[in-house]
């Protein structure tokens, strides 16, 4: 029983980050058809950030957490600026963005990976504090987290659902062309679409290091697959579906670790776990949970 | 058997939203047929149906006494039934003779080990290739032959269509809306090389179309859906008179003749 | 600048180049073709090279058998991602075949009594003490040197020797390439590539055809796995990461994507660009330490990139007007 409300917890933890990332990549692809393979490095930079100011530089974690977030929604709007208006005003087809998308990430990492160096890196929260519930050891860092990720996805929901911009961004991902036409302003929905998103990723990446306790910089690359897994299990553009789908696949890949599943699955397999889920699905819903067939041409 | 295509009773749903509710046709080998009606009233869907690209809910397609329901299109063209595409499908980076040439059946070169027999390849590839000519011929469309198929105008794609459609070799042919959006010069035209090729090669065709006069002129026999079920058919005279069919489409027709 | 006038240095690059080329090929009859975004291309490096590996270190079979096998091994592996992920509609098969090529890594990695796990080949269980899978071929290598010596003089090495071996493999495949694109199959297939209810109406089950462009595209991946392995006689799951296919992907943009004839002036490009920098002693470069110079290297092939899809597209040698890129 103890073991079950472990698990359960941390798959309600892990989920939620999951899900945070998830949205963040479904709602860009939603918006702009863009595939966002930074995104992982999204995440730990916005980690990164945020434990440099409040460790190296002493600064207040809530502090060192704004700023973080603020670095990657600049960084989001700057690369759309840079790069991506330019793909979209060229008319770019799905490789292009891949493959550009692909470099952005490469150079990402890479740029993290000269500024900070390859150490790994703790935030100055105490991981060792538990409390006991059913039975289980609960790590009141994992509570925190989950609180708080539930209250952002709350946030955000209300915001998707009630906000006019939140509307418009729906419609834009809908019908991209038919939005553009009926007055939508479409360069507010893709400021919006990076601002969101550079709260997601900067937040699930600050709360994943939190969690993990020690990260170096492949902790957003290690979660890049069970992410894309989760998008495109809620079917790619659709953020509800992004939701469910982190939310699912975060429980999946912790509860495989039970040792009623043959001794429990080891857990360096999570990704693979994550992806077998996913491929059983696909198997009988082929546009994901939530999908219409996609149109052909 | 004389009729070489019955659909019994098909019904398909969109959703919630009945596309075609027992929806019954026979049509006679040899046979010219056409489908009209309203906008919405589940003709292209039937047609959908009836070309395997997607299956009904129920009933059952019988083409040459064969179930061909749950059929992939792929397999429902090698049978013999082949269909065109409204505002005529061509692939725009081939030439016009590579998009005929798609259109023959059994190509040894369509099995990857095959490039090992060069020879075998290159004979079929010729004779495939006077029968192209042939039927380019009988479009009007031989000045075309290396050209990519993406320059041609609307018009000359429906006769490419067509001729790539012929190519391979059917028994039936599905047209969809062959007449759309296309000048009275070209619907002559048209409904002459369809007239030489029903003669030539024994084909029964069934058409959905909007063109009324035309489809009055050349069908055999017409059906008339509406709201996703046949609600009449016979001889085209008989279709004028028909109050139902008046009712559902044909008023403001009637009453400028 | 010492560098460039080491003839070691110029048969590496080829070498590399050499390489890349047969696995770019293998993308290059998928993407060419059929228009199929295939970015888990690496998986068949992975498989046909750790095949062959384990078939000699563990099994003691023979060297060239283990290498069909290798090869073999690729092609089910093509077969496997196609069959379970072509029906998908087209950008989540691209992610999943990401995805395919990560997991095979991952079992690479996390299968220490199989594949040595992360520390590579040389962990292998062995039945003689050593694992290595070269011994055989050495020998060969060696025989050749020997015969090319009087031609190259000092310059023949064995590296050499298996350089000469890959580029007649790959040039011996771009024949074959070519010959295949004037198939009616290949035919179908680039009608395929714009529509898929034109060929369908006419008789050819799509499904197939896309299928066997993958599983022959992952042989010849396969193929260059195995020269990959011959080539460095260790392997180590890092070696198999996505980046890999996106290398793949670059030369054949380089080159024009849709022509056979230039992923070769597309991987010697790349090669030139990725192996070669690696022994650039001279500014910016000695700015940098050797571990920062690593992630330089590869924060230039993200440029490059970049460049390439924003600038030039249809790659150095291609022609705006054939560009299909979509």
């Amino acid at each position: 029983m103890a073991e079950f409300v472990q698990l359960l917890f941390n798959g309600l933890v892990t989920g939620s980050i999951l899900a945070m990332a998830a949205v963040g990549v479904s709602l860009v692809y939603g918006v702009l058809r863009l595939v966002n393979f930074a995104a992982g490095d999204f995440m730990t930079l916005g980690a990164f950030i945020a434990v440099f100011l409040s460790i190296s530089k002493g600064l207040p974690l809530i502090f060192s957490v704004i700023v973080a977030i603020l670095g990657i929604c600049l960084l989001g709007l700057a690369l759309d600026w840079l790069l991506w208006k330019r793909l979209r005003e060229n008319k770019a087809g799905t490789l292009a963005l891949f493959l550009v998308a692909t470099g952005v990430a490469l150079i990402l990492r890479q740029s993290i990976l000269m500024i900070f160096s390859s150490g790994s890196r703790k935030f100055a929260i105490n991981e060792t504090a538990t409390f006991g519930f059913l039975g289980a050891q609960i790590a009141t860092s994992q509570l925190i987290v989950l609180l708080l990720a539930t209250s952002a996805i709350i946030t955000l929901g209300l915001f998707m659902a009630k906000s006019t911009i939140g509307k418009d961004m729906r419609a834009f991902s809908d019908n991209a062309s038919l939005a553009a036409v009926s007055g939508i302003n479409v360069n507010k929905v893709v400021r919006y679409v990076w601002i969101i998103n550079g709260i997601l990723s900067a937040l699930a990446g600050i709360f994943q290091g939190m969690v993990q306790g020690r990260f170096d910089s492949t902790m957003g690359w290690t979660l890049l697959l069970p992410i894309f897994a989760a998008v495109v299990l809620g079917t790619i553009g659709d953020a509800y579906g992004a939701l469910l789908g982190g939310m699912t696949l975060g429980l999946v890949m912790e509860m495989s670790t039970w040792h009623i599943f043959f001794g429990g699955i080891p857990s360096s397999y999570k990704p693979v776990v994550a992806f077998a889920t996913l491929g059983i699905v696909l198997l009988v819903k082929p546009e994901g949970l939530l999908g219409v067939k996609a149109r052909s041409i | 058997m004389e009729n070489i295509l019955e659909v019994k009773s098909v019904s398909k749903s969109f959703s919630g939203v009945r596309a075609c509710e027992n929806a019954s046709l026979s049509i006679k080998r040899g046979s010219v047929t056409s489908i009209i009606g309203p906008n919405g009233a589940g003709k292209t869907s039937l047609f959908n149906l009836i070309s395997g690209a997607i299956s009904p809910d129920s009933g059952s397609i019988l083409f040459n006494e064969i179930e061909i329901a749950k059929k992939h299109p792929h397999q429902i063209a090698l049978l013999g039934l082949v269909r065109t595409f409204q505002g005529a499908k061509v692939i725009r980076r081939l030439s016009v003779m590579e998009n005929i040439l798609l259109a023959a059946q059994d190509n040894p070169g369509d099995r990857l080990w095959r490039v090992v027999t060069p020879r075998v390849r290159k004979r079929f590839e010729d004779e495939a290739r006077e029968r192209a000519l042939e039927l380019l011929k009988q479009v009007g469309l031989t000045s075309f032959v290396d050209s990519y198929a993406g320059i041609l105008s609307g018009g000359q794609r429906k006769l490419l269509d067509l001729a790539r459609a012929m190519m391979a070799q059917p028994t039936m042919l599905l047209l969809d809306e062959p007449f759309a959006g296309v000048n009275p010069a070209l619907v002559e035209k048209l409904v002459e090389v369809l007239q030489s090729l029903k003669a030539k090669h024994d084909l029964t065709f069934l058409l959905v179309e909007h063109d009324l006069e035309t489809v009055m002129n050349i069908s055999d026999e017409v059906y008339v859906m509406a709201q996703g079920t046949v609600i009449a058919s016979g001889l085209p005279n008989s279709i004028y008179d028909n109050e139902v069919v008046i009712d559902a489409y044909l008023g403001t027709r009637r009453k400028s003749n | 600048m010492n560098a460039f006038v080491q003839p070691g240095f110029w048969i590496f690059v080829l070498l590399m180049a050499g390489i890349y080329c047969i696995f770019a090929l293998g993308l290059q009859v998928q993407y060419g073709l059929g228009g199929i975004l295939n970015f888990g291309h690496v998986a068949m490096m992975a498989l046909s090279s750790y095949t062959m590996a384990i078939l000699v270190i563990t099994y003691n079979w023979n060297l060239y058998l283990a290498c069909f096998a290798g090869v073999v091994m690729a092609g089910l592996g093509g077969a496997f991602l196609g069959l379970t992920t072509l029906r998908l509609r087209g950008d989540y098969f691209s992610i999943v075949s990401i995805a395919f090529s990560e997991i095979v890594r991952y079992i690479i990695h996390n299968s220490d009594h199989l594949t040595g796990g992360a520390q590579g080949s040389l962990n292998i269980p062995s039945t003689r003490g050593f694992a290595s899978y070269t011994d055989q071929f050495n020998k060969v290598l060696i025989n050749i040197q020997g015969k090319i010596k009087p031609i190259f003089g000092s310059f023949a090495s064995r590296d050499m020797a298996l350089l000469l071996i890959v580029w007649l493999s790959a040039i011996i495949l771009l024949i074959c390439m070519s010959f295949i694109q004037r198939t009616s199959w290949a035919r179908v297939l680039r009608a395929t590539r714009e529509d898929d209810d034109v060929p369908a109406s006419l008789g050819k089950n799509v499904f197939l055809f896309r299928l066997s462009a993958v599983i022959l595209g992952s042989v010849v991946g396969g193929i260059a796995g195995i020269y990959w392995a011959l080539e460095f006689s260790i392997l180590d799951p890092a070696d198999f990461q996505t980046i890999v296919t996106f290398f793949a992907w670059m030369v054949i943009i380089l080159g024009g994507a849709t022509r056979v004839k230039g992923v070769p002036l597309g991987a010697l490009f790349f090669g030139f660009l990725y192996a070669g920098t690696r022994f650039f002693q001279f500014p910016p470069f000695t700015w940098f330490d050797s571990v920062q110079r690593a992630y330089l290297r590869i924060m230039i092939i993200g440029f490059v990139l970049i460049f390439l899809m924003l600038k030039r597209p249809q790659g150095i040698f291609g022609k705006r007007a054939e560009m299909v890129l979509e």
